[in-house]
């Protein structure tokens, strides 16, 4: 009896905190999707509330009708998408040759691959605005493509790395001894195995290009702009008395990558894990 | 088993890109940390002279102590939160689970998002001001107020103070801070989460059927099994703070008085606004370096030495 009563205390325990945790986690996301159904005739309330009295979606429709938004959404999902689908092929490559070959500078290259994650955007972002000026590719969705993607392989490579490396090694040999090639056995052994790594890999590479910030603000214009430039620079500039715009671009562009999470979730944990620590 | 340049093609077309967008602008870094350059003329060489020049440079000094403060304000933060956090959500009530799901919400969402959310939640009249009216206090601009926080704490209790001691860190750090730690302590919470689905339940039995409450568990088990993986959560965390720029960018712009201007921050302005191209690679450097460190620790700890293998 005393146990029962103990567990559910700590069951209730559980909840008040972890409730109390979500609440202060989401409330400034709850803040963005009430804000952005408010009136203009709420907006400017101090202090403000937290539910407006009425709502209205007149916000989103003004966001996709007039201003560029439209333009900005679908480039992010173009560059996103292509950087999630080439990084994935890049890296899944990569990776099956760091778990499977020997090689020299094996571990050489795996270092500059942890190495690189850990790079701070802003102290080569000269030097690579020049390699991207040189190339022809400023402000085209080509360039932003290419860049990420170049960004992510390292992190996905030493995700997937850490994947491989834990299937064994005798399924493969049985499938050369049959005949197979390196890229057949890739493809039908190894990726069917390592499908929530891959699952895990393809969204990371797709967040990253979803958020990225400073290097999409200094190498677009106009052509490639994606969300994040655009809300920052609507933040400044044209929206400074919209919030109600503001807002709704910000909750239509944090969709994706909640969605993304929420469905992919045990995916994303899983292969998260599975590379960041070995004991 | 395999041809000699076999290895070669698979890892090519990856190494290429990183290669051209990664190696090769840091390589250029280090080369522009020895000249003067302003992108319009050639670079002209300098030898050590932007090195030396960091060290007479009063504002450098400020941006280190800031980024190192900042540091050790967030990494403390979000070790032991994101461990509290995961010790929490380690169990299977369904709840539970969708807790779960919504704390990686912070984590998904962009920084440019965040810090719009963030600075309008700061405002000197946004909703957190509005509610602490509500207790008699009147708030700080949280992100434009330059006194320190023990001395702005001090205040609220009658109390002046001059002494250096208390003008760290800025309220505006801090309120930067706030933010990075509320975008970031769910991410550690799932190193952690799976950390803690590795102990065994056995351990947790064994210890308390030797009469340990819920406290001497989690001191005298679980914090020593875990240890790992607080190592990794420290050090990932570290680099996280030394690197950061998107919170400065968005929010603050590092001011007021550069009290929230961080490195990754400071070498931006001094690249892109004032073209101080060869000293802006030249504090590259030097923020590399100390993240180099932190790096190859992370590296280690993860195991990243046992890299030969296979067939």
């Amino acid at each position: 009896m005393r146990v029962k009563t103990q567990a559910k205390i700590r069951t209730w325990l559980a909840y008040g905190l972890g409730g109390t945790f979500v609440f202060a986690l989401v409330l400034p996301l709850i803040w963005v999707v009430t804000t952005s159904v408010r009136p203009l005739s709420e907006m400017t309330q101090t202090p403000p509330l937290i539910f407006p009295r009425s709502i209205t979606f007149d916000a989103y429709v003004d966001l996709w009708d007039t201003g560029p938004f439209a333009k900005y959404f679908i480039n992010s999902v173009v560059i996103s998408f292509s950087t999630a689908l080439i990084a994935l092929i890049f890296s899944i490559c990569a990776a099956y040759a760091f778990a499977r070959f020997r090689f020299k500078g094996a571990t050489l290259l795996l270092m500059v691959v942890v190495m690189s994650q850990m790079l701070p955007g802003s102290s080569i972002l000269i030097p690579l605005f020049q390699v991207i000026r040189a190339m022809g590719l400023l402000d085209t969705h080509v360039g932003m493509v290419l860049i990420y993607t170049g960004f992510a392989i390292p992190f996905c490579t030493w995700l997937l790395n850490g994947y491989f490396r834990a299937i064994p090694v005798d399924l493969e040999q049985a499938a050369l001894i049959d005949g197979c090639n390196r890229l057949e056995l890739l493809y039908m052994i190894i990726l069917p195995l390592a499908a929530p790594a891959i699952v895990a890999v393809g969204t990371f590479a797709f967040l990253l290009s979803w958020n990225e910030f400073l290097f999409a603000f200094v190498f677009t214009k106009s052509q490639a702009l994606t969300i994040p430039v655009g809300l920052r620079a609507a933040f400044l500039g044209q929206y400074v008395n919209k919030y109600d715009q503001l807002f709704a671009a910000s909750l239509i562009f944090s969709l994706p990558p909640i969605a993304l999470f929420v469905g992919l979730q045990r995916y994303f944990v899983q292969g998260l894990t599975a590379g960041a620590v070995k004991e | 088993m395999h041809g000699r340049y076999t290895p070669f093609f698979f890892v090519g077309p990856g190494l290429l890109l990183l290669g051209i967008f990664f190696a090769y602008p840091l390589l250029d870094t280090l080369w522009l940390s020895l000249h003067r350059y302003n992108i319009f003329t050639a670079p002209v060489f300098i030898g050590f002279d932007n090195f030396r020049r960091a060290w007479g440079d009063e504002l450098f000094w400020r941006v280190l102590a800031n980024t190192l403060l900042y540091a050790a304000i967030v990494v403390p933060a979000l070790v032991v939160l994101s461990f509290f956090m995961a010790l929490l959500l380690d169990n299977s009530l369904r709840l539970i689970k969708i807790f779960r799901t919504l704390y990686y919400i912070p984590v998904v969402t962009s920084i440019v998002v965040a810090g719009i959310i963030w600075k309008w939640l700061y405002n000197s009249d946004g909703l957190i001001n509005a509610v602490l009216k509500g207790y008699g206090i009147i708030g700080p601009s949280w992100l434009a107020d330059a006194r320190g926080v023990p001395e702005a704490f001090l205040g609220l209790f009658g109390i002046q103070t001059e002494s250096v001691w208390f003008t760290e860190p800025a309220i505006a750090l801090f309120s930067v801070a706030m933010v990075t730690i509320w975008k970031a302590a769910p991410y550690y919470m799932i190193i952690y989460l799976a950390g803690l689905q590795g102990i065994p339940i056995a351990l947790k039995e064994a210890a308390r059927i030797d009469g340990a409450g819920g406290w001497q568990v989690i001191r005298h088990v679980i914090i020593p099994t875990i240890k790992p993986y607080t190592l990794v959560v420290s050090i990932i965390a570290t680099i996280a703070a030394l690197r950061t720029f998107g919170e400065v960018y968005v929010m603050t712009g590092g001011g007021p008085f550069h009290r929230t201007n961080l490195l990754s921050y400071y070498i931006y302005t001094l690249g892109f606004k004032y073209l101080e191209v060869g000293y802006a690679a030249a504090v590259s450097v030097f923020l590399l370096a100390i993240i180099l460190i932190f790096a190859i620790i992370n590296f280690r700890l993860a195991g990243g030495d046992n890299t030969t293998g296979g067939a």
